[in-house]
């Protein structure tokens, strides 16, 4: 049952800590985003796609010139990036990688609940969710609400008063309307900038949630995936921008703020027959914010020689996906290395310290 | 205390009109049960007609840019279709072939006769209009030959799409395998640069955006409000519920066939409905069972020459015991799974043209051998397997009471009574799964165990509830009495309002609990939708919430007084359909 929400948010466990996940649903390209400049193959099996004009990041790994604010973060020391990563899925299914990616299970469906909400359930706090309907990733925690502009128009506040008396004596209803109510919710579709800034308003509430997460879709670029230009860097574009319009709109507790992507699998090391790519492994991830030891790209590099790649064709994890998340949920809730074995990735320990957090 | 007939009706069906009368007289659950026994033909186009928005849209039908004689202007596909038509209404009975010679105008005149038009033996206007609704409504596009016209109806280009649910397993999975060609075509068209760049990025997603889904969602919403077997519907759309597919991970062109499956072992037994649900194209796509391969089969064998691996997809295997059959309070093993992942490799294999049956079973996929599930040891040839399997796991005791305990969640109660459960799984025991018997069943487990209120509805079920409620009219596109208040169409609404059938995130398909739907968000988008509605002149004109809250609440009620006292009629409209006890059955 929903609870009132003011008994939802037991101050005594809330600290100023945020988070920010943020889904890139349809397997994004590592290979593109952050470019592995110092690696020979990389030239050598892709063309069309190669992105041009990559800005150095360590000498070894670039960014894609569309991912212009993080890059600029990343040499601030408010950026890093975790790359050959991956949740050990080799099965490239989008359905089951996406269940995998929010369940944090190493099965597909085994659960219901997602590991933020049960990171959030462990730590006893709440969520607000930009998308439609919550996704299961946030799943598990009953203090969780959603966000996202609907088409059809907002009523009047006498309707919803009205509404609110008339579910008030009622024990799941109580409660429901007034987050509603207390919201200023634009109509229409909005983008992706808004949601954001609206996400960032509420997380400054003083009661208000402590994990945000947004959604982008479209990055399963099978074909014509572009380069530094084109429809992959324009989904990064747009994704690096609505992290700046964040930023901006947490002004000084970005500060206390970190920024996390998940992506179900990265895609095939090299370019298909239709200037794209597959599904594939490992990925990269990309971490912004106050919170995190930026200015570092933390890999054990497998390589793009044939050899090297996952069955000849994709990029090798080095990296569980699970230990950079651990680290995340770890320094935002408070959690121990017990908790995240519990509840957060059942049965999992972490293999390597990987100090992409901050303290 | 006993329900009442029309607490009854809204628990087993989708409620009543404002104008229906329920007596409380009559013997509900008698003939709720008797409702169960058979199963008519299912032909949810037929009330379309009633639909008003629908023939408003018909009424855009723009014929005036034909010549005045625009029969013999027809090309020789329409007049084809004039044929066909003449042809299903029992007039005509000569060759198909497009000429409108003496045996056509014989029959046009006969066809006059019967609608009360003048003799003419010439198609006019309004005429052929009427000939389009009917293509429209019980058309398929490979016999009709739809018109371009018709493309007027709908935001979506009809003319590919065929309108009914396909009865044939063989042309779905032949419109699924088109699809692909189409994209394959598309590749190589843009490989040897004979497509731009620009076209190719539409022309692609436009392919992989032909899932007919949103057809599944007008006819699922038109037969639940206008069809006479709302009870069998429920119970219909449990059960593609509880064989949950996601049009997000397989084709919507095997969907239509699929639901009709399902539908047609509504009066018959558990058993042969799990085997034909499991094996389905649709279910076979949906959880990857179709890659599953067989370690020693023939195809892992040739695979192994390329240098690739093969092995077995476990997703269905294990869904088929966890949430179809005997739950995993049954204490199966991991063996267990792998075995019946083992006896179900072959199926789905609807790209191997050699070797297919009806089943699209292939041996070169199989495991071959002898295969143990849960103690026992399948040994058939492997196309007879999966049969035994699902007998098997059909009869196991576990299996009743799973499904006992799904249909008391989702009929009677969150947390419903041990008795109901009880109820439903001796139904199910005594009579080997019989669903007629088992729905019965659960007839009588809500007569006899449920409480008025104690049941939260979910989107779908209240949005046609609150359809029916005010007459039947459905946005299948919203249109509203300016172009501002032009709204989305139907399938967009129950997006919104988070319950879009074709799309449940998880294979245990959407959730019966009250806890996963109750979000300020998704409570909001209710309020909304009763708003947007109430705020159109045409529902002031023809539907009174306050007669229909004397009628649900009881006249001079305090919920009832509460409805009658809105300040406007759309705040009236909120008050009602927003009510808990209208949201609550």
């Amino acid at each position: 049952m929903m609870a009132n929400p003011s008994m939802a948010f037991p101050k005594a466990k809330i600290t100023d800590k945020r988070l920010l996940i943020v889904l890139l649903r349809g397997g994004m390209d590592g290979l593109a985003s952050i470019p592995p400049i110092g690696d020979k193959y990389l030239s050598k099996i892709r063309k069309d796609i190669l992105v041009k004009g990559v800005r150095n990041l360590d000498g070894f790994f670039g960014i894609n010139p569309a991912l212009r604010f993080l890059g600029s973060e990343y040499h601030k020391g408010r950026a890093g990036f975790v790359h050959a990563t991956s949740f050990p899925y080799t099965g490239r299914s989008h359905f089951d990688g996406q269940n995998i990616m929010e369940t944090g299970n190493e099965q597909p469906y085994a659960t219901n609940t997602g590991w933020i909400g049960r990171a959030m359930n462990a730590g006893g706090y709440s969520s607000l969710s930009v998308s439609l309907p919550i996704p299961i990733i946030l799943r598990g925690n009953e203090i969780n609400s959603n966000f996202f502009p609907s088409k059809f128009q907002k009523l009047s506040s006498q309707d919803y008063s009205d509404i609110s008396q008339l579910w008030h004596n009622d024990g799941q209803l109580n409660g429901l309307l007034e987050p509603i109510m207390e919201r200023d919710i634009p109509p229409g579709r909005g983008d992706t900038r808004e949601l954001v800034s609206f996400a960032a308003s509420e997380m400054h509430k003083t009661n208000g949630p402590r994990v945000g997460l947004l959604e982008f879709e479209g990055f399963d670029t099978h074909a014509l995936q572009g380069n530094e230009d084109g429809h992959h860097a324009a989904n990064l574009s747009e994704l690096d921008g609505v992290l700046q319009s964040f930023k901006n709109s947490m002004g000084a507790l970005y500060d206390n703020t970190v920024v996390v992507t998940v992506t179900e699998f990265g895609r095939t090391a090299a370019e298909n027959g239709t200037s794209g790519t597959d599904h594939g492994y490992a990925s990269a991830i990309f971490l912004a914010g106050g919170l995190v030891n930026g200015k570092q790209v933390i890999s054990d590099w497998p390589g793009l020689s044939e050899r090297d790649l996952y069955e000849g064709r994709d990029v090798r994890m080095t990296i569980d996906a699970r230990d950079v998340y651990a680290e995340v949920v770890k320094t935002v809730f408070d959690l121990t290395d017990e908790d995240i074995t519990r509840y957060v990735f059942h049965g999992y320990q972490q293999k390597n310290p990987l100090g992409i957090m901050r303290g | 205390m006993r329900l009442n007939n029309k607490t009854l009706a809204r628990k087993l069906g989708y409620g009543f009109s404002v104008d229906e009368v329920i007596s409380e007289d009559e013997n509900f659950i008698g003939h709720a049960k008797a409702q169960l026994e058979s199963l008519p033909e299912f032909h949810p186009w037929k009330f379309i007609a009633r639909a008003d928005p629908y023939t408003a849209l018909l009424s855009k039908i723009n014929l005036s840019d034909l010549p005045d004689e625009f029969q013999n202007d027809l090309d020789k596909e329409k007049k084809k279709g004039i044929q066909q038509y003449l042809k299903a209404k029992g007039f005509y009975n000569l060759s198909i072939d497009g000429d409108l010679g003496r045996g056509s105008r014989k029959a046009i005149s006969d066809w006059q006769v019967s609608i009360n038009a003048p003799q003419t033996g010439q198609v006019d206007r309004t005429q052929y209009r009427r000939i389009l609704l009917y293509q429209q409504t019980h058309g398929s596009t490979e016999e009709l030959n739809f018109p371009d016209e018709i493309n007027e109806l709908s935001y979506w280009n009809l003319t590919r799409s065929d309108l009914r649910y396909p009865v044939d397993v063989g042309l779905s999975v032949k419109h699924r395998l088109e699809l692909d060609e189409e994209r394959e075509r598309l590749r190589a068209l843009y490989a040897n640069g004979e497509i731009p760049d620009s076209e190719f990025q539409r022309l692609w997603w436009e392919r992989y955006n032909t899932f007919p889904w949103w057809r599944d969602t007008l006819t699922r919403a038109i037969d639940n409000v206008h069809g006479e077997s709302p009870i069998l519907n429920r119970f219909w759309h449990f059960w593609i519920n509880f064989f949950t597919v996601n049009v997000e991970a397989c084709e919507g062109e095997l969907f239509g066939n699929y639901y009709l499956t399902i539908r047609n072992h509504m009066t018959g037994n558990f058993e042969e409905l799990l085997y034909d649900a499991v094996w389905h194209p649709a279910m076979q796509e949906f959880l990857q069972n179709n890659q599953s391969i067989g370690p020693n089969s023939k195809a892992a064998r040739w695979r192994k020459e390329e240098g690739r691996s093969a092995s077995i997809n476990e997703n269905l295997a294990r869904e088929l015991l966890e949430l179809f059959t005997v739950t995993p309070a049954a204490e199966y093993t991991q063996d267990d799974v792998n075995n019946v992942a083992y006896i179900l490799t072959g199926y789905g294999q609807i790209w191997d043209k050699n070797e297919v049956n009806r089943k699209y079973f292939s041996y070169n996929f199989a495991e071959p051998g002898h295969h143990k599930v849960m103690g026992k040891t399948y040994k058939q040839t492997a196309s007879k397997k999966l049969l035994a399997l699902c007998k098997d796991l059909a009869r196991d005791p576990q299996t009743g009471l799973h499904i006992a305990k799904k249909l008391a969640q989702h009929f009677i109660a969150d947390a419903p009574p041990l008795e109901a459960i009880e109820l439903i799984s001796q139904a199910y025991n005594r009579s080997g799964g019989s669903l007629i018997k088992v729905h019965q069943a659960v007839i009588d487990a809500v007569a006899k165990f449920s409480r008025e209120g104690d049941k939260f509805l979910q989107p779908e079920i209240w949005l046609f509830q609150v359809h029916k409620a005010i007459g039947g009219k459905l946005p299948l596109k919203f249109v509203g009495d300016t172009d501002n208040q032009d709204g989305p169409q139907l399938n967009s609404i129950l997006f919104e309002l988070g319950h879009l059938n074709c799309r449940s995130p998880q294979p245990n398909g959407w959730s019966d609990m009250a806890i996963d739907w109750l979000t300020p968000e998704m409570m909001d988008r209710r309020l909304r939708y009763i708003g947007q509605i109430a705020n159109r002149q045409l529902l002031a004109s023809e539907f009174d919430p306050k007669k229909y809250a004397d009628k649900l609440f009881g006249a001079g009620s305090d919920s009832a007084q509460f409805v009658a006292a809105a300040p406007t009629y759309q705040n009236a409209c909120i008050r009602l359909f927003c009510h808990p006890k209208f949201m609550r059955t």
